[in-house]
């Protein structure tokens, strides 16, 4: 490796008195790279992310930014010496200061005017110069996040964390926040990790994906990756409806309702396959099935459908056009979209 | 602990030192209100040129000298109650002194025999009787003891029964009668109680007024003071001030006294300023501005007190009264004397 | 998530904070050194009084003390809440005079108070007077009429001084409270009355028992009035045990007894305390808008605010001013105004000292929590509770030792004798009144920096500020009102302290509160009013401006 990662964990374990919240963690973020760490509520993200701002004393392990340890082996070294810059769930704007002077609070320069320069370049880059004079009361939740992204910036962080910054806000304003700030952080080049609980946004904004379950690390790679190679069943699921199968592996191959499936690396004995539910095609081949359910969400329209008295299929079809209940459709799948698992298949 | 001294330093450089330092002073703790002593010492600066410097406090200066122990700029102690001025001394924060001019001055009863304690005036503890409802003829045969006659019952106020006054009274009841009878006598008061006890002298003076009660326990310069005062002149006006126990073993009196304590700084200025206080001119002063009555026989009390007639006092010892103190107090918890008459 | 768990272990581990740490430690211990002399005199009764006390008096001591201290709270909760909760959420004709009107009576000494109702409401006072003269009643015997000097009395009198506490922290938190809570609670079919007892005053509640505790300390150090009133409470017991009966020792262990009752409360109300975290202002929150009252209503209202600050501040305000100007000659001193400035010196320094040590203990607890710092500041603030004489003797043992041995050790070593160097000085008297009104500005600075979210100081730590810094750039602009709150508070109360100002005082010293005693303790009301009077006045300038603070503070952004 050329450069250092822009951050690293290396063995990293936390733990609540006796809740381990943090698993023997370890991960690197490459230069200008955005990583997502996802997860359910109580996975560990957020904890990993006050881990390598300081705000949390390590426990185990080995925390590097730039190739500098920060953390472990006897060392703390406080969070106003890191040169992270943060972005809180609910922003943490300071009230008692205008808006440009929560930008320019972080920066150490001397030199008022160059100080207030940087401020108002920033706000002009979020789009929210006009409030320099304002209050944080003043402003609406998108407002508020913009400008927190613009304090968090200014003192040029080697690295950028960001915990559920787009939770609070809503629905219609958080795609273009997104976008906005997706835009502003590579312009800046800064290497950021943003903790989520959504599978959508971090599909949307990361470079790479890190997937953690009770503390683990389940799995990084990028979205496409996780998405059509999940490392196991949790992970498939996370990320979208799955339909799960039951079936035996045998000589390389897996014998489910619907047909073969390629065994891959699951070798012998039972099996859990999963094919998600677009990936379920009904048309005029494959295995013949009633159809028990059905209703259009716009884009795509939801089909439940039952194979002889058997499995029961949920599929995602294009289009609004929905079969008659009680119609016999035949059911096929991509073989792409299909995942064998070596695990048994999970009661739900 | 070193920010606090260090705050505390700049709060001292702030205000400046403390004890002043004249070249000629005398240092003195208080257990009596200034207003009452600062003639006295006024007078005394004039002829000597010795400044005097107080601190007065009601409660903890005895506490105060035994902690600045050696190091005390304390010179002198007055106390308005001879049980103060016995704590002083038990607790080993006063020196005797033998001066030729006190002891010519204080008659032996009223200093401690080894000159650890000087009374500088005297207060009787007497009985004020309503006039339109005991006849002055009855009152003035009036003792202590008749206090606690069923007679009485439901007809006599006094103020609390922990206040020092009483309790020096109640000390001197046991000293003379022992802690059985003191106590039989002691429930005897209580039961004739008019009221739950309450207010101070003045205030009883006030209730024979009021027709709550025709007997009341205080001390006597009240009823100078309330002669001298045009809205309470009406409450005196309607009791006669008695002194009890004419015909027998003389009227309770307290006294107010002094003492030099042990690391006395200015010891010579102390002795100049203990002399000065058995004078004739501040027992004069105490004698017309506080109508307390002078420990000397040469110096007549204030025109209103020798209008009251003159009195016999009682001879018993009063450091015998100091030493029943605590019990007196234990004995008035033990009849639940301030939950009044009925309890 | 488990947000507030988190915080714990941070803070615990986190580098640079040490120091402040051990300056938190030495602060506290300093503070609460009064307090461990007392209980180190406890060791040494000169006898056990124990046995006495059980048989006598002491179950009366402990009734008496119980009502008293449960007639307090009810009564300043019940004016304290009324009327802060009127004046935030109501609008009458004159509440805008009230909201700062009704603080009035905090700048009164209770016992002077209590001299003015027993002059005005004894059988030769004018009440009782007007009353025969009217009914043509001749005696006492002739009808009936509330003894002032009594257990209910003595409620009455600190009732009237103490809600302010109430009302002060009270309207606070009602101004904070978000108009959404109380709005969701009308559109659930709760009319006015039912959303006061269901959503305002539970929201209200931890501020409340903030401003109760302070008014139930007051009451129990206070012996002025209870032995005025002849009140018999723990209070006048540890009096009579120390002076009467010489024992000084059973006397600091009825202290301490009383002190049982004070961490009971205190526990209390830091249970209550943490739960008020989750009360936190969001930056989003709408406030609410006063509701318009028409009417019979608005008139009560005002007669509502009216009679406290009448009978709590006007009456006797009145009745001082009166004997004041009638008395002037007599009660005027050519050294009067030194006394004011003493007074003023002494308030002013002593409260900046109690807010700067206060603000560095409760940001040491921040950030390094841990048991035995939040232990040791719980114990500086207990000096509030214990009679200022007592508390007095628990400076003079130790400040006296160190002297002596300090003296001691110079004369051995160098030949020099020093005498006492803390012993008698006003920086002595600056120290009782640190550790005695410790409590009022910890209590302040904790709860307001409680009020701070924890993603503020992490925002300014991962924005390169160091803990010192955040403190300055964040947590001190933030508390500005809270600060001034807790200076004005203690400044009021130093003019209006007397025990200790008397005990250790230097020589020749005086303070208005001083001078005002000299003609008190001789029951000389008359010549009292004119010092007494001018404690009300230098406390009325700082309680009219810690009006405007709080309202500023509370309409302000935070």
């Amino acid at each position: 490796m050329s450069a250092p990662p822009a951050l690293a964990f290396v063995g990293v374990s936390h733990r609540y008195g006796r809740t381990v919240a943090v698993d023997d963690l370890s991960l690197t973020l490459g230069a200008g790279e955005v990583v997502c760490l996802v997860g359910p509520s109580g996975c560990g993200k957020s904890t990993t992310l006050r881990l390598a701002a300081g705000l949390e004393a390590l426990q185990a392990g080995r925390i590097e930014i730039g190739g500098q340890a920060v953390a472990g082996g006897g060392k703390q070294v406080p969070p106003e010496a890191r040169h992270t810059g943060m972005v809180f769930q609910d922003f943490a704007l300071f009230p008692h200061l205008s808006v440009l002077d929560n930008v320019t609070f972080g920066m150490r320069s001397t030199d008022t005017t160059a100080k207030q320069q940087r401020g108002r370049d920033l706000l002009e880059r979020v789009g929210m110069a006009r409030f320099a004079t304002s209050f944080p009361h003043e402003l609406s939740g998108g407002e508020q996040q913009r400008v927190a992204l613009a304090r968090a910036l200014a003192p040029r962080p080697r690295l950028m964390l960001m915990d559920e910054p787009f939770s609070g806000l809503d629905t219609q304003l958080r795609d273009s926040v997104r976008d906005d700030t997706l835009a502003v952080l590579a312009e800046a080049g800064t290497p950021t990790l943003l903790v989520t609980h959504d599978p959508q946004e971090a599909m949307r904004m990361a470079d790479r994906v890190a997937v953690l379950r009770d503390g683990k690390l389940v799995q990084m790679a990028p979205p496409a990756e996780i998405y059509d190679a999940p490392a196991n069943l949790f992970v498939a699921r996370f990320f979208g409806p799955v339909n799960v199968l039951e079936g035996l592996a045998n000589g390389g191959s897996v014998e489910t309702p619907l047909g073969k499936v390629p065994a891959g690396g699951a070798g012998q004995g039972r099996v859990a396959v999963g094919i998600r539910n677009e990936s379920l095609v009904l048309g005029a081949v494959g295995i013949s099935a009633t159809v028990t359910a059905a209703r259009t969400l716009g884009a795509y329209s939801v089909v439940e459908v039952q194979i002889g008295g058997g499995a029961r299929l949920t599929a995602h079809v294009p289009g609004t056009a929905t079969p008659e209940i009680g119609a016999v459709v035949h059911v096929d799948f991509d073989r792409h979209g299909a995942f064998v698992f070596p695990e048994p298949s999970p009661s739900n | 602990m070193k920010r606090v001294f260090a705050g505390l330093g700049a709060a001292l450089a702030l205000f400046g030192a403390t004890a002043a330092h004249a070249a000629e002073e005398v240092n003195v703790y208080s257990f009596r209100q200034p207003n009452l002593i600062d003639p006295m010492f006024e007078a005394f600066t004039r002829e000597t040129g010795i400044k005097v410097n107080v601190v007065f406090a009601e409660s903890g200066l005895l506490e105060r000298l035994k902690a600045e122990g050696r190091n005390s700029p304390a010179d002198l102690i007055l106390a308005v109650d001879v049980g103060r001025i016995n704590d002083a001394i038990e607790a080993g924060v006063t020196q005797n002194v033998k001066s030729d001019a006190l002891e010519q001055h204080v008659p032996a009863a009223l200093r401690d025999p080894d000159g650890a304690w000087y009374a500088l005036t005297l207060r009787a503890r007497v009985i004020y009787a309503s006039k339109d409802r005991v006849p002055l003829e009855d009152a003035r045969k009036l003792t202590y003891e008749d206090l606690a006659d069923p007679k009485w019952r439901g007809k006599i106020c006094t103020r609390p029964g922990d206040h020092d006054y009483n309790v020096a009274l109640f000390a001197s009841m046991i000293a003379k009668h022992g802690d059985e009878k003191a106590r039989q006598w002691l429930i005897g008061l209580r039961d004739n109680l008019a009221r739950k006890p309450q207010g101070n002298d003045r205030a009883q003076v006030k209730a024979i007024m009021e027709g709550q009660c025709d007997l009341a326990l205080g001390n006597h310069y009240y009823y100078a003071l309330m002669l001298a005062n045009e809205e309470q002149k009406a409450w005196a006006n309607a009791a006669n001030i008695i002194f009890p126990n004419q015909q027998g073993d003389g009227t309770h009196v307290n006294i107010s006294a002094m003492a030099m304590t042990r690391s006395a700084p200015n010891r010579a200025n102390a002795i100049k300023l203990m002399e000065f206080l058995v004078g004739t001119t501040a027992q004069g002063l105490y004698a017309e501005l506080n109508n307390e009555y002078p420990v000397r026989d040469d110096v007549p009390p204030s025109d209103i007190l020798q209008s009251f007639g003159t009195f016999e006092r009682s001879d018993q010892p009063l450091t015998a009264v100091a030493k029943a103190r605590p019990a007196a107090l234990r004995m008035v918890n033990e009849v639940n004397y301030n939950a009044g008459p009925s309890s | 998530m488990t947000t507030l768990g988190m915080q714990d272990t941070t803070r615990r581990r986190l580098g640079g904070e040490g120091l402040w740490q051990a300056g938190g430690f030495a602060i506290a211990l300093a503070v609460a050194l009064p307090i461990a002399a007392v209980a180190w005199i406890a060791f040494f009764p000169d006898e056990n009084i124990w046995p006495h006390l059980f048989q006598t008096v002491l179950w009366d001591y402990v009734a008496t003390t119980l009502w008293l201290m449960l007639g307090v709270a009810i009564g300043t909760i019940a004016i304290g809440v009324g009327t802060g909760w009127l004046v935030s959420t109501a609008d009458f004709p004159g509440r805008r005079w009230f909201q700062w009107a009704l603080m009035l009576p905090l700048a009164a000494p209770t016992y002077i108070v209590a001299y003015v109702y027993t002059d005005l409401l004894e059988f030769a006072g004018p009440v009782q007077s007007a009353l025969r003269a009217l009914f043509g009643w001749q005696t006492v015997r002739d009808y009936w009429f509330p003894d002032i000097r009594t257990t209910g009395g003595a409620v009455a009198m600190m009732v009237l001084t103490l809600y302010p506490y109430v009302y002060l922290l009270s309207r606070a938190a009602f101004l904070e409270q978000a108009a959404a809570s109380s709005e969701a609670s009308r559109t659930l079919g709760a009319g006015p009355w039912r959303t006061f007892f269901r959503v305002a005053l539970p929201l209200a509640r931890p501020a409340v028992v903030v401003g109760v505790a302070l008014a139930l300390m007051e009451t129990l150090n206070d012996f002025g009035t209870v032995d005025y009133f002849a009140v018999r409470t723990l209070t006048a017991g540890v009096f009579n045990v120390w002076l009467k009966m010489g024992n000084v020792g059973g006397g600091a262990q009825i202290a301490l007894v009383m002190l049982a009752f004070v961490i009971l409360l205190i526990v209390l109300e830091r249970l209550e305390r943490r739960r008020r975290r989750y009360y936190a202002l969001s930056t989003r929150q709408r406030r609410a808008r006063r509701r318009p009252l028409a009417g019979a209503a608005a008139w009560l209202a005002a007669l509502a605010c009216f009679l406290p600050v009448a009978l709590g501040f006007l009456v006797p305000a009145g009745v001082l001013l009166r004997h004041a100007v009638v008395h002037a000659g007599s009660s005027w001193s050519s050294r009067f105004p030194e006394y004011a400035l003493n007074s003023l010196l002494l308030a002013a320094g002593s409260a900046v000292l109690c807010v700067v040590l206060a603000t560095f203990l409760a940001y040491a607890v921040r950030l390094r929590g841990g048991r035995w710092l939040r232990g040791a500041a719980r114990v500086a603030s207990l000096g509030y509770a214990v009679p200022g004489a007592v508390l007095a003797v628990g400076i003079l043992v130790p400040f006296g030792a160190f002297d002596n041995a300090f003296d001691r050790w110079m004369r051995e070593t160098f030949g020099i004798g020093t005498g006492l160097l803390l012993s008698g000085t006003v920086a002595a008297v600056m120290f009782a009144y640190v550790a005695r009104f410790f409590a009022l500005s910890y209590g302040a600075l904790e709860a307001g920096l409680g009020r701070v979210r924890p993603s503020m100081e992490m925002a300014a730590r991962t924005l390169g500020e160091g803990p010192t810094g955040t403190l300055a750039r964040v947590h001190l602009p933030l508390l500005r009102g809270t600060l001034l709150t807790a200076l004005l508070l203690i400044f009021v109360d130093v003019m209006k302290e007397l025990p200790a100002t008397l005990l250790l005082r230097p020589f020749n010293f005086d303070t208005l509160a001083t001078y005002v005693y000299r003609f008190g303790s001789t029951e000389q009301l008359e010549l009292s009013a004119l010092g007494a009077l001018s404690i009300v006045a230098v406390g009325l300038a700082p309680v009219i401006l810690l009006n405007r603070t709080v309202a500023r503070d509370v309409d302000g952004p935070l």
